[in-house]
């Protein structure tokens, strides 16, 4: 026992003697917090992070490396409305497995009913994502992302401190704290080790297992891609030396494998004369310089059929209008993207590359308990 | 630090080592290139960039009996955004090295691109913080890195509009380029200065005014191979001591 929780037994037992010899409507509140957990077991084990084929390596933080309570209490945390001022709303709320982890808003709506002015980003294999989290990278790590939403007045719109309290209080998180950080007291549970929680589930939620994986990097000879998946291939990846077919540009930004670069660009949506005609002005804001001025992360194309509607601001309903603003060349503007340019897509060309972007749906983490709601 | 270094006849001799880096600097026409500044190119086009970036292999100090030293495998260079006004770019980037051993040397050579034998393995070989790490710069359909990455807009209107984007990426073992820049290089305990060396993005695009990249008709240079052959060759005359 530490220092702290030897002291803090020794005044809760004077405190329980005081108490009994009052009468029962002079008792003092009980106070769930100071609760010894030396009593629950810890034992940390190494949680077993299985990488996919052809998948960088995942940079995790020494201070926060994954154990499988670790994990199992983020999966908790992550699905469980206690984070929310009014209890009502989890960051599943916002991020649904069967959406992708998104929510299929245009833009989310938090617990007070103010709509929020992006759209709910995947969390599907946010763990490679290295060059900064949300749609303006605004933050490095996982662990600085989820310390956010709670406090966000249009997201969970609660305060830390009673989010800790809430935890502090609960047998149930007392418990999973314990088994996951090996604190010795509920006292020791903070919103730090509750974001590292968090970040450890986060971790986890790995997609690759889609009909472009087994071929390409499961070699799955069963699996036989489609004449028009082939070509929408070819086109979006640039890879026809001649013949027929489109160099549409796509792969630059949405390399393989995670189908997204994680870089930040203005790819031409909005129609603008200056700097400050951006409605929303992206990485801008977080750089301070001019040239990212409407710039937005280039989010992962996996699972995109599941995802929609499209873009920062959720503007596009189908992949179909995506297609139709790329192939347009969009707006251009100083800053637009050099690659944003009219592209000259057939109508055939462009649901060849659709056909190329429902190879890349995984609908097998769906019946994956680890990606559902543990409650 | 200390190294030990055998002499010829195997005596153990104790050699100090020492840090050092190489300052780079991107230029246009001798200037500091400045990231979104407008530039004058070949036929009185205004350009500017976007993004500049490329692999450097095997940087080597040599001796002058021709015995190399290892500064690093692979480094990648990315003026992206460290080039952001004018005081930036003339400051540069450093690329540090450490543990180079005390002497007298001729020349520092390297490989532009990602060297055949690390051009076999994939960004999944790596970690992300890694050179090669980073799989925004591996290309699949090369089965290579992309070795650099030149990107910008031009403006052939000059209306101040800029709209004809223009990228080069490029990438496969057959554009590996060695240089190899003379100059006489102490390394000791007065003097740990490794050089300076400018890269100029003027002279990666044209060799002359009669003989330069066409933008205007090659704004996108992926998978053209003579054009990707023209910038790599150009690397030699655009890389110089400062």
């Amino acid at each position: 026992m530490s220092k702290s929780s030897f002291f803090k037994a020794i005044f809760f037992s004077v405190l329980i003697g005081i108490s009994a010899c009052m009468d029962d409507e002079m008792q003092p509140p009980v106070l769930a917090s100071g609760t010894d957990l030396t009593a629950i077991s810890y034992t940390p084990q190494d949680y077993d992070l299985q990488i996919p084929a052809g998948f960088p390596q995942m940079e995790i933080p020494s201070d926060n490396p994954l154990t499988v309570d670790g994990v199992q209490l983020g999966h908790f945390l992550f699905f469980d409305p206690i984070l929310s001022a009014d209890s009502t709303m989890s960051c599943a709320s916002c991020h649904l497995p069967e959406a992708g982890f998104t929510d299929n808003q245009a833009v989310s709506t938090g617990v007070a009913g103010i709509a929020g002015k992006r759209s709910s980003m995947s969390l599907l294999n946010i763990g490679f994502f290295n060059k900064g989290l949300f749609w303006d990278g605004r933050v490095a790590t996982l662990e600085e992302q989820a310390l956010l939403p709670i406090e966000d007045p249009i997201e969970l719109h609660e305060d830390w401190p009673n989010v800790v309290s809430k935890f502090q209080n609960s047998p149930f998180y007392q418990e999973w704290f314990r088994k996951a950080f090996g604190i010795e007291n509920s006292d020791e549970i903070t919103k730090e080790l509750a974001v590292k929680a968090i970040a450890q589930y986060e971790r986890t939620l790995i997609s690759a297992n889609s009909k472009f994986d087994k071929i390409f990097y499961q070699n799955d000879p069963s699996v036989i891609i489609e004449d028009d998946e082939y070509n929408g291939y070819i086109m979006f990846f640039d890879d026809a030396y001649a013949g027929a077919f489109v160099e549409a540009e796509c792969g630059h930004c949405h390399n393989m494998p995670l189908f997204t670069t994680n870089d930040y660009f203005n790819n031409g949506i909005d129609s603008v004369s200056t700097y400050e005609d951006f409605a929303d002005v992206g990485l801008g804001a977080v750089t301070g310089a001019q040239l990212d001025i409407g710039k937005f992360r280039a989010p992962s194309l996996r699972n995109i059929e599941f995802t929609a509607p499209y873009m920062h601001d959720g503007r596009f309903e189908t992949l179909e209008e995506v297609m139709d603003h790329y192939n347009s060349g969009g707006h251009n503007f100083i800053n637009t993207d050099p690659l944003i340019k009219e592209i000259g897509l057939s109508e055939v060309q462009k649901q060849d590359i659709i056909a190329f972007l429902k190879m890349l749906s995984d609908t097998t983490y769906l019946s994956n308990p680890h990606f559902q709601n543990p409650f | 630090m200390i190294l030990p270094s055998c002499s010829s006849d195997d005596d153990i001799q104790i050699v100090d080592s020492f840090d050092a880096s190489i300052n780079l600097k991107a230029t246009y026409n001798g200037q500091p290139l400045v990231i979104g500044n407008t530039y004058t190119y070949e036929n009185d086009l205004p350009i500017f960039f976007t993004q500049l970036k490329f692999y450097l292999s095997n940087i080597v100090l040599i001796q002058e009996d021709g015995q190399q030293v290892e500064l690093a495998e692979v480094e990648v260079v990315n003026f992206t955004n460290v080039n952001g006004n004018e005081a930036m770019a003339s400051q540069g980037l450093d690329l540090g090295f450490s543990s180079i051993p005390e002497g007298e040397y001729v020349a520092i050579e390297f490989g532009v691109g990602v060297a055949p034998d690390l051009n076999n393995t994939e960004p999944s070989d790596y970690s992300s913080s890694h050179p090669l790490g980073e799989t925004a710069d591996y290309w699949s359909a090369w089965d290579s890195y992309i070795f650099t990455k030149i990107e910008g807009k031009a403006d052939p209107s000059q209306n101040g509009s800029f709209d004809l984007g223009f990228v080069y990426h490029i990438g496969s073992d057959q554009f590996y380029r060695s240089i190899k820049l003379s100059q006489a290089i102490s390394i000791s305990t007065e003097n740990q200065d490794l050089p300076s060396i400018e890269i100029d993005f003027y002279k990666l695009l044209a060799r002359s005014s009669t003989d330069f990249m066409d933008i205007e008709t090659n704004s996108a240079v992926h998978n053209e191979l003579d054009l990707m052959s023209y910038v790599m060759d150009n690397f030699e005359n655009a890389v110089a001591l400062q």
